[in-house]
This record gives C-alpha cells, sequence and structure tokens, in this order.
C-alpha cells in the first residue's frame, strides 16, 4: 500500500472529489450485495475484472492456492449458481449488513484508482450469527470521470482469519 | 468419562444409531480410542522441506508440531511445555531452529531436546534436562512422505496400518508425477464445519450416491462449461462390475472408488490423455476457446495448456512408468480413497479431517502440485480445486452443508437409526480378495462402521481387522 508520488501531486479537491466518488461506489456495491441484486453487482465489473481472496496475503495466486482467484466469466458463474434453487449452502440464505469504512486512495493509474478500505461483514443464517471483517482493495477504472461508469478492475478481499478454518462463506463477500 | 457405553446396541450391519455421531461421551472415547491410540496422518514431508520447517497440528484433540530437525529427521513433537504445561509453539508453520516456551524461558531444539533452563539453581544437581525434552510420538510411519503417527505404543505395526493395496492406490495419485513426487505446500483451504467428523469420513470414503444429488448445482455448472460434446463422467448406478466400483481395503478401515475399467475403456477408444479424472476439474475451469481475445482476464487466470505441455507430460509418463503403467495411471486420473480415520486423497486433493467436538470438524484441503510436469498443469489442478473446495455455493460447502443438516436432523430420535443397507444386495469379493460393491453403494460405510464397533467395544485394541474372514466369504 503505497502512496506513490503522482498521488501526492494532485490537488485536494480533485482528492476528496475522487474519494468522495469510491466512497459512493464502495456503498453502492454494499447495498447491491445486501440485497441479493447479484446480477446487478457483476454489472460493476469491468471486463478484465479479477476477483481475488487469497489465503495468506502476500501470495502469489499463480503459486498458491487461493479462496478464491477469478476472472469476470468465473465471476458469473458463481453469481448464476448461487442464484439457483439448488445452491444448498445458501438455502436458505444468508442475510447480510456490511459497513465498510476507513476508504483511503492509495493508487491513481491512468484509467484507474486503486481504494484500500476496512470492511465488516454481519451475517445471518440458520439461527447464527457471523461477523467476517479484513480489507478490501478495489481497483475502480475511472471511465468519462462519472460515477455511474466506474468498474471493478480488481477486488482483492483480505478475510481476517482465511489461513485459518473458515465458517460458510457461500454469499457473495 | 460415564459409564460404559454397549457399543453392540449402537451399531448394526445395516444400521447405525444417531447416538454414535451426536453423544459427547463417545466423541471423547473416540478420541481416546480410534485418535490417541491408533495411527493418525499428520502430514506430508514436503510440508517442512528444509531442516527447521515446522506445522502444527493435531492428533485427536492433542496439539502437535511436525518439526524437521537440524538433523533433516521429522519428528512428530507433542506441542506443551515439559515443566507446566504452555504450548511451545504458536504458528500453524514457520522455521524455528529452537521453540521456547514463554512462560519460564525453557528452551527446546526443534528436535525436542531441552538445552535450557533458566536459574537451574533451584532444581538441584540431579536434575537431568535429557529427561526433560518435548515428548515425541510413540510411533510414527511414513509412505512416500506421507507421515502417520500415533501416540500409542501398543499400535499395530505401520506394515498392518497401511497395507499393500491401500499403498497401491496411493502409489495411483503420486505416480501422476513423473518424478513420482507431490509438493503439498502450496497452501490449504481451511473450513469449520458444525457436525461430526464421521459425516465427513464416510462422504469422502466412498459416498458415490450423493454427487448427483448434493452437487447438482456443481455438476450443471460444469455440464455448462464442457459443452454438450462433453459429458461430465457422472457415477452411474452399476454394479461392481460396471467398471465402477468400490473396494474395501483392509488395514484399520480404509476404502477406495475404483473406476479404472471405466476409463480405460475411455481411453482405449480415445487414445492417451491427459489424466481424465483432472480433465474433467481442468477443462471445467479453463475458458472457452471463445473467450480468448474478448478482453477477460481468463487465459491470464488459467493458462493455456498447449498441446505440446500435454505431449511432453504423456511422454514424461511413459518413460518414468513404461507405457502400459503410464496408460493406466493417466486413464484413473489419481485415486479417490479413504486411509481411516483422517486422511482422504481424490484427484485434486489431500483431505484432513480434524474432530474438533462431537459436532464441529475442522476439514482441510490441500491441492497437492505434481513434481516434473509443466506449471499450467498444476496451475490448472490448483484452480479445479478452488472451484471446487473454495469458498462458493457449491463443491465442498455443498457437503459440508450436508453434514451440518445430518447434525440436526439426528436430534429427531423417533425413528434414531440410519440406513446402511444399500448394495447388501451386490456385494462381492474381487479376484485380489477385497470386498467390493457398486459405486453408489454403502458397502465401505459399514466396514467402517464394523471396525468402529470393534475398536469403540474393546473387542479389538486398534487392530487389523481388514483381512476378509472366510465366514465372509461365504456370506456373499
Ligand atoms: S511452563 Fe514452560 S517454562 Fe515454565
Ligand atoms: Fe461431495
Amino acid at each position: 500500500m503505497t502512496i506513490v508520488s503522482r498521488l501526492l501531486n494532485v490537488g485536494d479537491e480533485e482528492m476528496i472529489a475522487l474519494q468522495a466518488k469510491a466512497t459512493a461506489f464502495l456503498a453502492k456495491e454494499n447495498q447491491l450485495l445486501d440485497a441479493f441484486r447479484y446480477d446487478d453487482w457483476v454489472n460493476l465489473w469491468a471486463m478484465d475484472g479479477i476477483y481475488w481472496l487469497p489465503v495468506e496475503r502476500g501470495d502469489d495466486p499463480r503459486e498458491m492456492l487461493s479462496h478464491i482467484y477469478e476472472d469476470i466469466h468465473r465471476i458469473k458463474d458463481r453469481v448464476k449458481t448461487s442464484q439457483k434453487e439448488i445452491a444448498y449452502p445458501q438455502e436458505p440464505r444468508s442475510e447480510t449488513s456490511r459497513h465498510t469504512s476507513n476508504i483511503i486512495i492509495t493508487d491513481l493509474g491512468e484509467d484507474s484508482v486503486t481504494v484500500y478500505s476496512s470492511f465488516c461483514v454481519v451475517e445471518y443464517r440458520k439461527r447464527k450469527q457471523s461477523i467476517y471483517a479484513g480489507h478490501f482493495e478495489h481497483v475502480l477504472t475511472t471511465g468519462d470521470g462519472r460515477l455511474e461508469e466506474m468498474r471493478i478492475r480488481k477486488k482483492t478481499v483480505y478475510l481476517m482469519g482465511s489461513n485459518y478454518p473458515v465458517g460458510n462463506i457461500s454469499f457473495i463477500l | 468419562m460415564s459409564q460404559s457405553i454397549d457399543y453392540n446396541t449402537l451399531v448394526y450391519e445395516e444400521r447405525v444409531h444417531s447416538r454414535c455421531y451426536i453423544d459427547p461421551d463417545i466423541f471423547n472415547e473416540e478420541m481416546e480410542k480410534i485418535f490417541h491410540q491408533g495411527w493418525v496422518y499428520v502430514g506430508h514431508a514436503s510440508e517442512v522441506p528444509e531442516n527447521g520447517d515446522y506445522k502444527t497440528t493435531t492428533i485427536g484433540l492433542q496439539p502437535v508440531i511436525m518439526s524437521r530437525g537440524q538433523d533433516g529427521k521429522i519428528r512428530v513433537l507433542m506441542n506443551r511445555c515439559k515443566h507446566r504445561g504452555p504450548t511451545v509453539c504458536q504458528f500453524q508453520k514457520g522455521n524455528a531452529k529452537f521453540f521456547r516456551c514463554a512462560y519460564h524461558g525453557w528452551t527446546y531444539k526443534n528436535s525436542g531436546e531441552l538445552i535450557g533452563v533458566p536459574f537451574p539453581k533451584g532444581y538441584g544437581d540431579d536434575f537431568n534436562k535429557v529427561e526433560y525434552g518435548l515428548d515425541e510420538a510413540a510411533v510414527t510411519g511414513e509412505y512416500r512422505g506421507l507421515i502417520f503417527a500415533s501416540l500409542s505404543e501398543n499400535a499395530m505395526p505401520f506394515e498392518e496400518y497401511l497395507p499393500e493395496p491401500v499403498r497401491k492406490y496411493i502409489d495411483n495419485f503420486f505416480n501422476l508425477s513423473p518424478l513420482g513426487e507431490i509438493d503439498v505446500r502450496r497452501g490449504v483451504l481451511k473450513t469449520d464445519v458444525n457436525a461430526n467428523w464421521k459425516h465427513q469420513l464416510e462422504n469422502g470414503s466412498a459416498d458415490g450416491y450423493h454427487p448427483h444429488f448434493t452437487h447438482e448445482n456443481w455438476m450443471n455448472l460444469i455440464a455448462e462449461r464442457l459443452g454438450s460434446a462433453r459429458k461430465m463422467g457422472v457415477w452411474e448406478d452399476g454394479g461392481p462390475d460396471s467398471g465402477e466400483r468400490q473396494r474395501y481395503l483392509g488395514g484399520p478401515a480404509h476404502c477406495t472408488i475404483d473406476y479404472l475399467e471405466k476409463r480405460k475403456r475411455r481411453a482405449e477408444r480415445e487414445g492417451l490423455k491427459i489424466p481424465t479424472q483432472l480433465e474433467q476439474s481442468i477443462l471445467a475451469v479453463m475458458p472457452h476457446p471463445d473467450t480468448k481475445g474478448d478482453g477477460s482476464k481468463a487465459w491470464e487466470v488459467y493458462p493455456e495448456m498447449s498441446d505440446e505441455a500435454i505431449e511432453r507430460y504423456i511422454a514424461d509418463m511413459v518413460q518414468a512408468h513404461g507405457e502400459e503403467r503410464a496408460k493406466e495411471l493417466l486413464a484413473s486420473g489419481g485415486s479417490h480413497m479413504s486411509i481411516f480415520p483422517n486422511l482422504q486423497i481424490t484427484p485434486l486433493s489431500i483431505r484432513v479431517l480434524r474432530p474438533v467436538a462431537v459436532n464441529k470438524t475442522d476439514v482441510e484441503v490441500y491441492i497437492p502440485w505434481f513434481k516434473g510436469v509443466p506449471d499450467e498443469f498444476n496451475i490448472h489442478r490448483m484452480r479445479g480445486g478452488e472451484g471446487f473446495f473454495g469458498l462458493s455455493a457449491w463443491g465442498g460447502q455443498e457437503d459440508y452443508e450436508m453434514f451440518e443438516r445430518i447434525q440436526e436432523g439426528m436430534e429427531a430420535q423417533k425413528n434414531p437409526w440410519t440406513l446402511l443397507t444399500r448394495g447388501m444386495n451386490r456385494q462381492g469379493i474381487d479376484s485380489d480378495g477385497l470386498m467390493e460393491a457398486g459405486i453408489t453403494d454403502e458397502l465401505c460405510i459399514r466396514k467402517i462402521w464394523e471396525y468402529w464397533l470393534k475398536v469403540m467395544s474393546g473387542e479389538k485394541e486398534v487392530q487389523d481387522c481388514g483381512k476378509i474372514s472366510s465366514e465372509e466369504v461365504a456370506r456373499s
């Protein structure tokens, strides 16, 4: 998580505007997922999107097993199967309430912005409440600058305890 | 421990009482009689390749360190300071020359030897450090780097625990590497399952009945990915002569699903190929060719398996194992087996069961890399493993969900019995003298319970009951 010089050269106002946009984007993503609007969630993704949930921070997914390491096609499969009635680990579905905070822009690319945040997902299913927490790193394409044109190019989920036994995470984090 | 339990009233050939899965007293006795007195899988040597490498795990409920000492030898040490009991190692894996207890500073070498006791005057002159090294498992056994241990001196001889038929199926998996070696240090997916450990034991041993239903979502997905040209090799409802069967391998209660004959027939039709079973998982994660150039990262995530790489792999296999054997290995695509009580090998994975409580089990899934095969091949296996066992609403989670439902359902006690009769009408003895039945049958589950009963009722002290009695032969 390095703050590159380009970032430092950006004026305060532009920075604040970007930060606000990224915050709104993450809130929108949370809302869609909490509402099981998975098809709409897929539309937040860029065609070259990568969704990654490593087992250990610093692992190279080409060398080491991940919990999730998927391109857009697999993300679509995930969404499709999750919504089926025969998705037994989600029968009944988990209810979730997601909270993302400490949102900070850590890098600016040519056409993208990297956003680091803390998340806390409270999940409830079959009389059991679980809390999943950690950090997100989103690489968001900035498009023409409008919020509705932003897309996820990469979403990395650093889940606390991901290298210890984890529970039934069959909903989307 | 409670007053003694009459196990003979809980286990019959064709049914088992749900108390065996939900009674904490039975769980405690299982830990004692099966896990603390019998043989248990601990880890693979490739997880601790360098001197000083270690991993921590449990034998039953007891914390242990599998540690490679400075002498290169792997030991299974109890993770407990000999002074007053704290664990001396706090990490799941790592490298350490010494384990130092933080409480009063006693220091042990990674071979277990006690070498440092602060303020020694308080112990007098006759204090002998040699007597206070970390305890070691009573016996250890190793086959192809798989390390087993027992905490009891009275465990059956290792050769008896792991008899020849089991080794043959282990070989089928390892020999998919032309070098005959696997690398297990490629990450592990651990899941916390709220269910008794024996549901995974039964399921992973030989439950060829459930995939069609439990994994319907997953199977539909694969069928779709493979396209209409290819069909997922679904296990069908045939007897042992269908070319797909389960076999009871002896030892304590080791089992396998063997689909070699059927795969061989296919291989004969289609020629030498990358392993059939692996091919399914590989193709299942491979992007469709038409995703090339569509702007997605599909081909980065699942690097292309070139024909050349596949041919090179096949050539290396033929050179390493000879053409006949290579053919057989490639056709079988590894093994699907259970090594009692806590190790299961599937074509993609090494799965380890770690009981935690009567209704709590940690399931660990390793996706080993085969040494001496093209990287793309291993990466595909890894992606395939994630695809099935990773976090999602299918695959491993589907199984775990069923185990949790069983745990819940077993509280209904109007009729507390399970039904284990499936395939009793078509089991038999094969030409090797091993019991066999159809792939969707419950022969192996019955054999597991037969052994379980012997050990738990004290009729046998964790001994071999794997050899088939003449009585059994007569019965079938
Ligand atoms: S308890 Fe370990 S040094 Fe005292
Ligand atoms: Fe399964």
